[in-house]
């Protein structure tokens, strides 16, 4: 294969990833914007969208399609269950210290994570597509089920987009997020928004989770590698900007498959976290954050 | 309509507020004058529920605020312009009065009503707040907090950074909701500012009420050199 086509192939399995990861990333800076916490947990949100798919799936017998979308439609409303009994029981009664909060979801992780491990097992578990076509891309096949992952991606991103933007809800997420003090002077019930916002960030995690497990499998463990990319990706984009968490979710992801491809995936890692450093020196609050006094 | 009784608030522990006690009859102008870090601010915020620990009790309409979560506040007809104006100033104009709407589902009658009041907003509507003017972002503070058609109305420091123009356009909304019902509890820290508008005013030293006087006393001379002295000015 020459360059041409092999850097065409390596893009498009990174946008792959950046499609996943402007979703999970997507989460966590929600979660951040709104609730000014930062949500460790997260990333096993997101393996615990994995496993649950895998169970989905396994539960329904015949046509993979059936379980999968099965799994689309219930393991993000499990997810997000979940997480907004996790705010409930534990970050409410913290009062989102955002500190004390940081210390409460490194907890809520490893209860996520050896629940896991103590019912999933440690092994990792592969889920069958729901459809198996190659498209024939004139130098290489692609899988269609690749370019069906990054298409809900950008269906989700815009549903959100339209929900933050245009409803009542959204209105009243960015009016929290703005000045949650102000907000409550008017009516705004906060601690029900805020765990709205938690359940939802996760369910979006959860999403991402769902569309990626059968290309990669799910696993106990596969939470702390999306959480660190979420991290960079927010810190890159400026946390609470869903224009900048998608452009850098994109820039990450696609240089991410980019640079694995051609080199290693670790330089690919050691490059990002260096971008982070980087935007912190120049552009502490993100690329895309206007400062506000 | 509004009785405060021995009302003591706490920041973190530290007494802010020392059992102040004080009334406010319907369709009157109550103002609290007092030096910066007096408990002007804290009084309000109590009343809106956003103060954490406070004891004694605030009754509005004969029911009891204090103790309730502080997002039902507003549900009961009570408008809050906070010091600073805190808009929402990445949102525009009109999802600024939106939020203000939604408090008590108020409709497109109360937003016309409102922008009527305030013709420059309307102009402006689909502008980000936070680009407008100092005395339009007062304006808009106002106006989000009328949205609530409240029947009680906490002004915090309206005329502060503005210009002469705008603080007669504020005094003279001020004397227009007055006219049409609406009890107003004012804070100032400047006394020429609310003795056109005031029906009694009660000066705040260190978290306790130090001295009141009526309307009709300010003509006396040595009330009203009580008045400056306490205010230091």
């Amino acid at each position: 294969m020459d360059l041409g086509p092999y850097l065409l192939f390596a893009s498009l399995e990174g946008l792959v990833h950046a499609a996943v990861l402007s979703l999970i990333a997507l989460g966590l800076s929600l979660v951040f914007g709104v609730m000014r916490i930062v949500n460790v947990a997260h990333g096993e949100f997101f393996m615990l969208g994995a496993i649950l798919t895998w169970w989905v799936s396994n539960f329904v017998m015949g046509n993979p399609a059936l379980g999968f979308l099965l799994a689309l439609l219930i393991v993000p409303l499990v997810v997000g269950i979940i997480a907004m009994f996790s705010d409930l029981l534990i970050l409410r009664h913290l009062k989102y210290d955002p500190e004390v909060t940081i210390i409460a979801t490194i907890g809520i992780l490893y209860i996520i994570q050896q629940f896991a491990l103590m019912t999933f097992g440690p092994d990792a578990r592969p889920v069958e597509q729901p459809f198996n076509i190659r498209l024939d891309l004139y130098w290489f096949g692609f899988s269609a089920y690749k370019f069906f992952v990054i298409f809900s991606a950008i269906i989700l991103l815009f549903c959100v987009w339209l929900v933050m933007a245009k409803t009542k809800f959204g209105l009243i997420l960015r009016a929290t997020q703005l000045d949650s003090e102000i907000a409550q002077a008017f009516g705004i019930p906060i601690s029900t928004v805020y765990s709205l916002v938690f359940g939802v960030g996760a369910a979006i995690a959860a999403v991402g989770a769902v569309l990626i497990v059968p290309i990669q499998q799910a696993h106990y463990l596969m939470g702390g590698e999306p959480l660190l990319l979420a991290f960079i990706v927010v810190i890159i984009g400026g946390l609470g900007s869903l224009k900048g968490t998608v452009v850098a979710a994109m820039l990450i992801g696609i240089s991410d498959g980019i640079i694995s491809v051609f080199f290693s995936p670790n330089l690919a890692k050691i490059l990002a976290t260096l971008l982070v450093v980087v935007v912190l020196l120049i552009r502490p609050n993100g690329l895309f954050r206007t400062i506000r006094i | 309509m509004l009785i405060v009784n021995n009302l003591t608030s706490y920041y973190s522990n530290i007494k802010i507020l020392k059992e102040l006690s004080f009334n406010l009859n319907q369709g009157q102008v109550l103002c609290l004058l007092g030096r910066n870090g007096a408990g002007k601010t804290t009084t309000l915020k109590s009343i809106m529920g956003l103060v954490d620990k406070t004891r004694g009790s605030i009754l509005f309409n004969n029911e009891k605020l204090s103790g309730i979560p502080a997002h039902y506040i507003p549900k009961k007809g009570i408008g809050y312009v906070p010091q600073g104006r805190r808009l929402f100033l990445e949102l525009t104009v009109e999802e600024n009065l939106e939020i203000g709407l939604l408090a008590r589902k108020k409709g497109k009658d109360t937003k016309d009503k409102v922008l009527s009041m305030f013709p420059r907003l309307k102009e402006r509507i689909n502008q980000i707040s936070g680009t407008l003017s100092g005395g339009e972002q007062q304006m808009l503070a106002l106006a989000r907090a009328l949205c609530i058609e409240p029947s009680l109305l906490l002004l915090d420091e309206p005329s502060e950074g503005l210009q002469p123009s705008m603080i007669s356009l504020i005094r003279n909304s001020i004397l227009e909701l007055k006219k049409q019902g609406v009890s107003i509890l004012l804070v100032e820290q400047r006394i020429e500012a609310i003795l056109p508008v005031a029906d009694e005013v009660i000066i705040i030293e260190n978290g306790s009420k130090t001295f009141s006087a009526y309307a009709k006393e300010f003509k006396d001379k040595k009330t009203l050199q009580n008045l400056y002295n306490f205010t230091g000015l």
